[in-house]
């Protein structure tokens, strides 16, 4: 199982907003989860019963960190607006980007983003996934795009007026 | 990264396709399996008996081996793939019996170490004491009392292809074959490492077969003695009330 989902459950837990060095202890925390529950989960079923606990986990490491170091949280806030170091790559700053506007999201639209368009997942996998019908999945999806379209141009014109307020 | 028919713009598809950055750091999955249990050692073919014991002593105290058993069959107790991956690292990883001080592997105490059983491995949440060696198996005998003969990676490879011609037949509706199987694995492998699933591979092959009798009967006993095992749930919801 853990051969099987890892890498999966890892990139997951990474763009629900775990912070990368906090991924693999969440990692191992949802299967160690897992392990303590194998007799509840059905054949089969794996994949979903980890999907769902890291549906939770996430939040939950999300929260214990911002506990832990809210110094270096306010940190990361003025950095993720301001322009990026210069030593970063532009997909790196683009990385950025995409955690600032996730971030943003709300969790159920972010989530169905995220399996659609970083997973590669097709639509009725992602319905599965979420004990959704596919119908639901679709529409979720649909405003999930507009949500994050949204979140991009709200990024843009307060990084654009910010520029007009520096004097040249 | 994204799909095509979406009509993202430049921006957009870089900002989506910048999560390939997305990568587990290197040894990721080693130390998820080693907060199991296992140890990212474990699935080393090069593993050492030394370094078996230095991952089983930092991890085993937290995790028995039951439970890492347990979780590594996840996907299905029987089932082709969680066995070819359990036994990856039983394979490569010495025996590991329960101590006073921990786990210990076998390997530094094979010539006087009772056999590690399917029951030991499978009940060690239980509080009984280390079993001998019950007859729960119908043609099985009294492990206990047969020579020890030491594992060897190949032992597991038939090990494996036995369980999983025994599947293959119980999965066709060839139930005979499946329990010939089954009886030729419990006389070939008196001491297997896979002997929990080839306990529950039988029990769910005689439930197939309609011999629900049969099937509360032997589940009922290894629940009887072994109530915490971490097998036990999985018996008990194949045989209801083993009554």
């Amino acid at each position: 199982m853990v051969k099987a989902h890892h890498d999966f459950i890892w990139r997951l837990l990474r763009r629900l907003g775990v912070a990368p060095a906090d991924t693999d202890d969440a990692t191992q925390r949802v299967f160690m989860i897992a392990a303590r529950r194998v007799a509840d989960i059905a054949v089969g079923s794996e994949r979903s019963f980890l999907f769902g606990t890291a549906l939770r986990v996430a939040p939950e490491t999300i929260r214990a960190a911002r506990r832990q170091a809210p110094l270096d949280d306010e940190a990361n806030e003025r950095r993720d607006s301001s322009p990026g170091p210069e030593e970063l790559t532009a997909q790196l700053r683009a990385r950025a980007v995409l955690e600032e506007i996730l971030t943003a999201m709300p969790l159920e639209l972010r989530t169905v983003l995220v399996l659609f368009e970083l997973e590669q997942m097709t639509k009725n996998e992602v319905a599965e996934l979420l004990e959704l019908p596919v119908g639901t999945a679709v529409s979720r999806l649909r405003r999930a795009r507009e949500e994050f379209r949204a979140q991009l141009k709200r990024r843009n014109a307060r990084l654009g007026r910010r520029q007009a307020d520096v004097p040249a | 990264m994204s799909q095509p028919d979406l009509g993202w713009d430049d921006e957009e598809r870089a900002l989506l396709k910048s999560a390939e950055l997305d990568v587990p750091t290197s040894g990721a999955q080693d130390r998820t399996l080693a907060a199991l249990g296992v140890g990212g050692a474990a699935l080393s073919a090069t593993i050492t008996a030394g370094s078996a014991k230095a991952a089983a002593a930092s991890a085993g105290k937290t995790f028995g081996v039951g439970k890492l058993l347990a979780a590594l069959a996840i996907g299905g107790s029987v089932g082709g793939a969680a066995l070819h991956y359990r036994a990856q690292f039983l394979a490569a990883t010495p025996t590991f019996t329960h101590s006073s001080t921990g786990v210990t592997p076998a390997a530094h105490i094979a010539p006087t170490a009772p056999p590690v059983t399917e029951l030991e491995v499978a009940a060690e949440s239980s509080d009984a004491p280390a079993p001998a060696v019950p007859d729960i198996s119908p043609s099985a005998t009294k492990v206990s009392s047969l020579p020890a003969p030491a594992h060897t990676e190949p032992d597991i490879a038939l090990e494996i292809a036995s369980l999983d011609r025994a599947r293959r037949a119980s999965e066709r509706g060839d139930f005979g074959a499946a329990l010939s199987e089954l009886d030729q694995y419990d006389r070939s492998f008196k001491r297997g490492r896979l002997r929990p699933e080839a306990l529950l591979l039988r029990v769910q092959t005689l439930i197939s077969k309609g011999d629900v009798t049969g099937a509360k009967a032997l589940g009922g006993r290894f629940l009887a003695r072994y109530p915490k095992s971490p097998l036990s749930p999985r018996i008990q919801k194949l045989i209801g009330s083993p009554n």
